[in-house]
C-alpha cells in the first residue's frame, strides 16, 4: 500500500473543501481500501465522510423514500419502510456479498464500487480501465465474467453491483454535492456509463463531488418482484447474470414493467425494449420470452462468455415468472 | 462459555480451529438478527416478515455464508446454531438422494 494522508470530516462543506485532483472520499471502504492494498486505486488523500448526517430514510414529494448515502446496505435492505414498499430493492441488496460486508458498505459507495474483472485486480496486466493506453486483456483473453452489451474496444468490463440492478429497473435518482455548494440530481440511467473511449470513468459524477442520497419513486413493484441471481455458488458470491423484475398487474393485464439486467454491461442494463412490449399484455411465459428474445437479440457475446446469452433469457423469463406468480 | 461455544464443541463445529472465533461470533449475531426479524435473500416475502424467526437451514447457511470454513465444518457449524437457536440438537443423518429428488432439483 502507498502512503495516504486522511482526514476526517464532521460535515460536507469540510468534506467538499478538502478535496483535491486525487483525493478519494471513504464511506465503508469495502471496495476502495481492498483496491489500495492490491495497488489498483492510489489516491493520495482519504477523506473519511462516515460522521455526515445522510444517514436517514425519508419521505420524499414523489410519494417515495429518500434513503442516506451514508447509511449501510444492512440498514437500508432492512428498514421497514423499505422492505413493505421496494422489497425488489431489499432483495437485490441483501444478495450482494456477505452481511458483515452490507453492515460496513454505505448505499453511496455501492453506487461507485469497481468491477470485478481480473485484469483490473492483476496490476501486470494490460487495463485500460486502471492504466489508460495500456491495453485492455479481456478482449482476447479470459472473457467468462465480462459484457455482452454496450462494450468497446478498450473495455469489456462489467458493474458488480446488486443494488444498482434494483436501483434502474425503480428508477431512481442521484443526489449529489458539487464542491462549489450547489447540488444536482442525476437520472439512474444516466449515473454509470458505457466504456467508450474513456473507460477508466465508471460514472458521470466528476471529481470532488460527493453522493448525498438516492431518490425513489413512489412504490410502484411492492406485489409482483423477483430479483434473480444466477451465480457459481449459491451465497457470497458476484453474479454470472442478475436480473431485476418488478410487475404492476392490473384484471390480468401489466400496467407497469421495471426490468434490468446486471453483469452483462459496464453498467445496470436497463431492459426498456422489453418493459415497453409487457405494458398492456398478458403476464404469459409466451410474452415474458419474447420480451426476453427482444431484448438478447442485440447481445454480442465473447469467446468466454456465449453462455450469457442463453442464461440471460432463461434469467428473464423466470425473473418475471417469479414476480408475477407471488402471492400478493 | 457462551451457550454458542458450548454448542460448538458439543457439535464439532470445527476441524482446525482457524475460522472458529469468527463463525461463533457470527452466529451469535444471527441470534440477535433473527430475534428481530431481519430478512434475507431466501427470506419469502419481505413484506410479511416479524420479529422472533425462526431460521430454517437454507436460512441459516445463507445468513451465516460470510464465514468461510475451508475444513468444510459446515454441517456441524448449522447444528450447532440450530440447537443454540431452536433448541433443535438432533445430530445430522444422512441417505443416497431418490431419483425423485435429484429431477426436482435438476428442475428447481
Amino acid at each position: 500500500m502507498r502512503p495516504f494522508t486522511y482526514t476526517s470530516a464532521t460535515n460536507k462543506d469540510e468534506a467538499l473543501q478538502a478535496t483535491t485532483r486525487t483525493s478519494h472520499y471513504l464511506a465503508g471502504g469495502t471496495n476502495l481500501v481492498d483496491l489500495m492494498k492490491e495497488d489498483v486505486e492510489r489516491p493520495d488523500q482519504l477523506i473519511d465522510v462516515n460522521k455526515l448526517d445522510y444517514k436517514n430514510i425519508t419521505s420524499n414529494e414523489n410519494g417515495g423514500l429518500t434513503l442516506g448515502a451514508m447509511l449501510s446496505n444492512s440498514e437500508t435492505a432492512n428498514h421497514p419502510e423499505v422492505r413493505t414498499k421496494y422489497p425488489l430493492l431489499s432483495m437485490a441488496m441483501l444478495s450482494a456479498a456477505s452481511a458483515q460486508i452490507r453492515n460496513m458498505a454505505s448505499n453511496g459507495g455501492n453506487l461507485l464500487q469497481r468491477t470485478r474483472c481480473p485484469y483490473f485486480f492483476e496490476t501486470s496486466m494490460p487495463c485500460n480501465k486502471r492504466e489508460p493506453g495500456s491495453g485492455c486483456g479481456a478482449l482476447n483473453g479470459m472473457n467468462a465474467l465480462h459484457a455482452i452489451f454496450g462494450y468497446s474496444d478498450s473495455c469489456i468490463a462489467t458493474n458488480p453491483s446488486d443494488m444498482c440492478v434494483a436501483l434502474a429497473a425503480i428508477g431512481a435518482k442521484v443526489e449529489v454535492q458539487q464542491p462549489d455548494g450547489s447540488s444536482r440530481m442525476i437520472e439512474f440511467t444516466d449515473f454509470h456509463r458505457l466504456p467508450g473511449d474513456q473507460p477508466e470513468k465508471d460514472t458521470t459524477l466528476m471529481q470532488g463531488e460527493l453522493i448525498t442520497a438516492i431518490h425513489l419513486p413512489k412504490p410502484e413493484f411492492s406485489d409482483h418482484y423477483y430479483y434473480l441471481k444466477i451465480r457459481e455458488r449459491s451465497s457470497y458470491a458476484f453474479a454470472l447474470v442478475s436480473v431485476a423484475a418488478g410487475l404492476q398487474v392490473n384484471s390480468g393485464v401489466i400496467s407497469k414493467v421495471g426490468l434490468a439486467m446486471g453483469s452483462v454491461a459496464h453498467k445496470p442494463w436497463k431492459l426498456t425494449k422489453a418493459e415497453e412490449f409487457l405494458v398492456g399484455k398478458t403476464p404469459s411465459q409466451s410474452n415474458f420470452e419474447a420480451a426476453a428474445a427482444l431484448e438478447m437479440k442485440d447481445a454480442k457475446p465473447f469467446e468466454g462468455n456465449k453462455y450469457k446469452v442463453e442464461m440471460g433469457k432463461n434469467a428473464i423469463v423466470r425473473a418475471l415468472t417469479q414476480a408475477y406468480e407471488r402471492e400478493v | 462459555m457462551h451457550p454458542m461455544q458450548q454448542a460448538f464443541l458439543k457439535h464439532d463445529g470445527f476441524q482446525c480451529g482457524y475460522c472458529t472465533p469468527g463463525q461463533i461470533c457470527s452466529s451469535v449475531a444471527l441470534l440477535e438478527e433473527a430475534k428481530n426479524g431481519e430478512a434475507s435473500y431466501v427470506t419469502e416475502d419481505f413484506k410479511k416478515i416479524q420479529s422472533g424467526l425462526t431460521l430454517s437451514e437454507e436460512e441459516i447457511r445463507e445468513r451465516l455464508s460470510g464465514n468461510i470454513c475451508r475444513c468444510g465444518a459446515y454441517n456441524n457449524i448449522v447444528q450447532a446454531f440450530k440447537e443454540v437457536h431452536s433448541g433443535d440438537d438432533e445430530m445430522p443423518t444422512w441417505e443416497f438422494a431418490t431419483q425423485e429428488q435429484m429431477d426436482k432439483a435438476k428442475n428447481a
